[in-house]
Order: structure tokens, then C-alpha cells, then sequence
């Protein structure tokens, strides 16, 4: 296991193998469906972003709402490959990596090569246990889209995955292919 | 003889199953992800399973979602013949209940308004999607089930040529599991609805989630699909969460129905290992 600091440096950008279990320690900048397409859309029509994705890890998740005791509520991975489509505008704001659950299309894992951007998937459905793992959670930007607005969010020891190396090595290709059993037909 | 029942004991109950529901995940999953992890094989996929585990303990014990998407409100209600309800709007005061349930315990609203275009979120989850049934009876049945967005866009329809029988059916279940891939969180629970017309197919399927993991249809010939249709889902590699292994599926879960003789209406729908779902009688 790897704890791997954020944002990213070089060498362990460049370092990381897919397969690699690692442990996810600093800044992740949370994003989805809705936030994604107001980002393209202000873009489309010459709005330059009001955050900064320079260098970030953007987690694709939509968190339930903070508690009224102020405890960080269940937050966990969404369908990364929803967000296939803004891959290429994510690498040209300059994101280096993206974290959600389940495989990409084969468009969103070559826009990740020609980006140079790694994938990491964590757990989906682990929420309430991932929850224990963030240690801040606020919105940054677009509050009026609830679940679906920009979060900063500080992590410590979050478990992922290395899903998509440098290499351009997809982790759900290998193991489904190493897994599969032949006469899978009923 | 008829019973009198209020709109009040309804909403109260509705209120009790969605919390249960979404922090406790119920004991027949549990026992089927304990089952899982004792047959899978893949390294990784045991980590997953582990984890699953793990945080269907943290979500009881810390009062936190099971998942951060609580889903769309399904509910269901029986309604007795013998059964007159007391009260108002009752569509209304069960959709009041929803919103209340969900802001009280904060938990994810996930419904937006105009599907196509503005998709503005409701803030407070509803509307729930609410199916009435007259039934035989003297009581209340209302049956409740959190359906979450990344196993339901999984899910699909198709209306077979009636030749294309048995291996037709196998086939398109196969084909849709296969597509799903990681997206709808593995181990998942298929649910499979055959019969009847388009959308009956759906609800067949739907009300096929409410059957105990682990049991087989009183059907022996779809006792037996289910069976060869678990293992052969299991053969596909997808393994827990993606990361490939032994077990992608937790069960299969079939239900049929008689059909026009032009048709064979077959959906598939896929839940994620959190099959939330309750049921509560009241009389």
C-alpha cells in the first residue's frame, strides 16, 4: 500500500502502476454530471473557470448533505464514465488525475492518454466507511446545484485503486480478461 | 368487515422504513455478501467485499447512509379491500413523508424536476414514485425500495420474437450484466421480469427485489434458470466493484407472467449490492 500525497507530484505520477492499492492523502477538487457540463457550457461561451483545476485530482461524487451536527456525511465514487465526454477539457485546464468507480469507454481511455491523466477508482456503494476518510468537505463553487456543486474536499488515507496508468494499462480490461471463465453462455 | 385505517399510520410507517432503509442494510444481504466472500477468489475482489461489509456496520452505527445516493423512492402500497382509509390526498401527505424523511436525516436528494433540460434538483428527494394495488384482505401492505442511479441506467427492456425462447431470455440477461461492467457497483442483485407487456415486464421485475437472497423461485424451470443464469453471470469476471473475480452477481431473482402470443417482454433490472428495500404491514 502506497500513500501517495495530493495534488500530485511528478514522480508519482509518472511512478504509479496500475493494480497499485494506495492510500490518497490532501486535496481533491469534487465534481459531476451538472458541474461538468456548466464548466463546458461557461467555456463554450468564453466564461474562464472561477476555480482553479491546475494540477488537481478531480473526484467525480455527489455527497449527501453535510449533518446538522456538522459530521461529513456519506460520500463515495460515482460512474466515472458518465463524465467520458469532458475528459479532454479537464486536461486542458490541467487536471493530472480523476477518481470515480467503474471502467471508462474506449474514448474516455484514449482522451486520458493524449492527457496524460491517470484514473483511480475507490469503492462504490462504501459511502458511510469512506465518509470516515475525509477531513473536510465545502463547497467551492455553483452551490445552487446541491449534490452537484464543486466541493473542495481534504482526505486522509482514502483507499483507492490505480485504474489507468501512464502507461495507458487499464485495470478493468486486465482483470476481467484474467477472470472470466470461457462457456459463459447459460 | 371493513377496518378503518388512518392516512397518519401509513405516512408514520413509510417514515420508519425509508430510515431503515437507507442506514441498515437488510440481513439477507448481508448473509449473501458474507456467502460471496467465502467463494470469491480474486484478491481484490475480497478487498471490496470486506469493505462492503464494513461500511453496512459504519452506516448503522454512525447514522450515516449506506450509500451517498439514497436513491429514488419506490414505494408501493397494498390496499385491503376490506380497508377504509381514513383521511386526505393520501398521494400528497406520502410525498410530504418522503420530503421530511429525507431532510430530517439529511440524507441525498437525488430527484430533479425537468428530466430533459434544467434537471433542477428538488432538494428534498421527491417526488417519490408511489404504485397503488387493490388486494384481496383486511390490511395495509407498503413496501419500500431505494433504487440507486448508477445500477438503474444499467437496467433494460427488450421485446424478444417468442422463438427465441429460453436461450433468448439467457442471452439478453447475460449481454446486459456484461454491459453493465463496474458501473452498477458489483456484487449486484439481477432482477429479471418476463411476461406480460412492456412496462408489465418492468414492475415484475421490480417486485422481484422483494424476494429473500438466496431463495429460488417456487418454479422449478426458473428455479433452475436462475441458478444457471447466477453462474453463468459469475463466470463473467467482472468480479466485486469491477475489480474482477468470482462474484459479480449476489442472485437472480425471476418473475413471469402470461403474454400476448406475438410477444416475449423481457427487463432486466440491476440493483447495486445495496438492495434497500422493506416491507411493512399494517392493520
Amino acid at each position: 500500500m502506497t500513500s501517495i500525497r495530493l495534488p500530485f507530484d511528478k514522480r508519482d505520477l509518472e511512478s504509479l502502476s496500475t493494480g497499485d492499492e494506495i492510500t490518497l492523502n490532501g486535496q481533491l477538487l469534487i465534481m459531476r454530471d451538472a458541474a461538468s457540463k456548466r464548466l463546458k457550457d461557461n467555456l463554450d461561451s468564453g466564461i474562464k473557470p472561477e476555480f482553479d483545476l491546475a494540477g488537481e485530482t478531480v473526484f467525480y461524487a455527489g455527497p449527501a448533505p453535510m449533518r446538522s451536527d456538522g459530521v461529513i456525511n456519506s460520500i463515495g465514487p460515482t460512474t466515472a464514465k458518465r463524465m467520458d465526454a469532458y475528459l479532454p477539457m479537464l486536461a486542458e485546464l490541467g487536471v493530472v488525475a480523476t477518481l470515480g468507480k467503474g471502467e471508462r469507454s474506449p474514448s474516455g481511455l484514449e482522451a486520458m492518454k493524449a492527457g496524460r491523466m491517470l484514473y483511480l477508482v475507490t469503492i462504490g456503494g462504501a459511502a458511510a466507511l469512506l465518509a470516515r476518510y475525509f477531513i473536510k468537505l465545502e463547497v467551492l463553487a455553483w452551490p445552487d446545484l446541491g449534490p452537484e456543486a464543486v466541493y473542495r474536499a481534504v482526505v486522509e488515507d482514502l483507499p483507492a485503486f490505480v485504474a489507468f496508468d501512464r502507461q495507458g494499462r487499464d485495470l478493468f480490461s486486465e482483470q476481467w480478461l484474467a477472470w472470466r471463465r470461457s462457456g459463459d453462455e447459460a | 368487515m371493513t377496518k378503518t385505517v388512518k392516512i397518519e399510520r401509513i405516512t408514520a410507517a413509510l417514515a420508519e422504513l425509508l430510515v431503515k432503509a437507507n442506514f441498515e442494510l437488510p440481513e439477507d444481504v448481508k448473509n449473501r455478501l458474507e456467502w460471496a466472500l467465502s467463494l470469491e477468489e480474486s484478491p481484490l475482489g475480497k478487498s471490496a467485499l470486506k469493505l462492503l461489509l464494513d461500511n453496512a456496520a459504519v452506516a448503522k452505527a454512525e447514522h450515516k447512509p449506506i450509500c451517498q445516493d439514497c436513491g429514488s423512492v419506490n414505494i408501493r402500497i397494498e390496499l385491503g379491500e376490506q380497508v377504509c382509509l381514513e383521511g386526505e390526498a393520501l398521494g400528497a401527505q406520502i410525498q410530504a413523508a418522503v420530503g421530511m424523511t429525507y431532510k430530517l436525516h439529511s440524507l441525498r436528494s437525488s430527484m430533479v424536476a425537468d428530466p430533459i433540460t434544467e434537471r433542477v434538483n428538488a432538494g428534498d428527494n421527491t417526488p417519490a414514485l408511489i404504485e397503488y394495488a387493490i388486494v384481496t384482505g383486511d390490511d395495509i401492505k407498503i413496501s419500500v425500495l431505494l433504487k440507486g442511479g448508477g445500477s438503474e441506467n444499467m437496467s433494460r427492456a427488450v421485446m424478444l420474437s417468442p422463438e427465441a425462447g429460453l436461450c433468448g431470455v439467457a442471452d439478453f440477461v447475460l449481454d446486459t450484466v456484461r454491459s453493465a461492467g463496474a458501473g452498477a457497483c458489483p456484487p449486484v442483485i439481477v432482477a429479471i421480469g418476463v411476461g406480460g407487456t412492456f412496462d408489465r415486464s418492468a414492475a415484475l421485475a421490480k417486485q422481484a427485489f422483494f424476494r429473500p437472497l438466496g431463495t429460488r423461485s417456487a418454479d422449478e424451470q426458473l428455479a433452475s434458470l436462475e441458478s444457471r443464469l447466477l453462474s453463468s453471470i459469475n463466470d463473467l469476471g467482472i468480479g466485486p466493484a469491477g475489480l474482477g473475480g468470482r462474484i459479480t452477481a449476489l442472485d437472480v431473482l425471476m418473475e413471469t407472467f402470461p403474454t400476448h402470443m406475438a410477444t416475449l417482454p423481457v427487463t432486466v433490472l440491476i440493483s447495486c449490492h445495496a438492495l434497500r428495500r422493506y416491507e411493512m404491514r399494517i392493520s
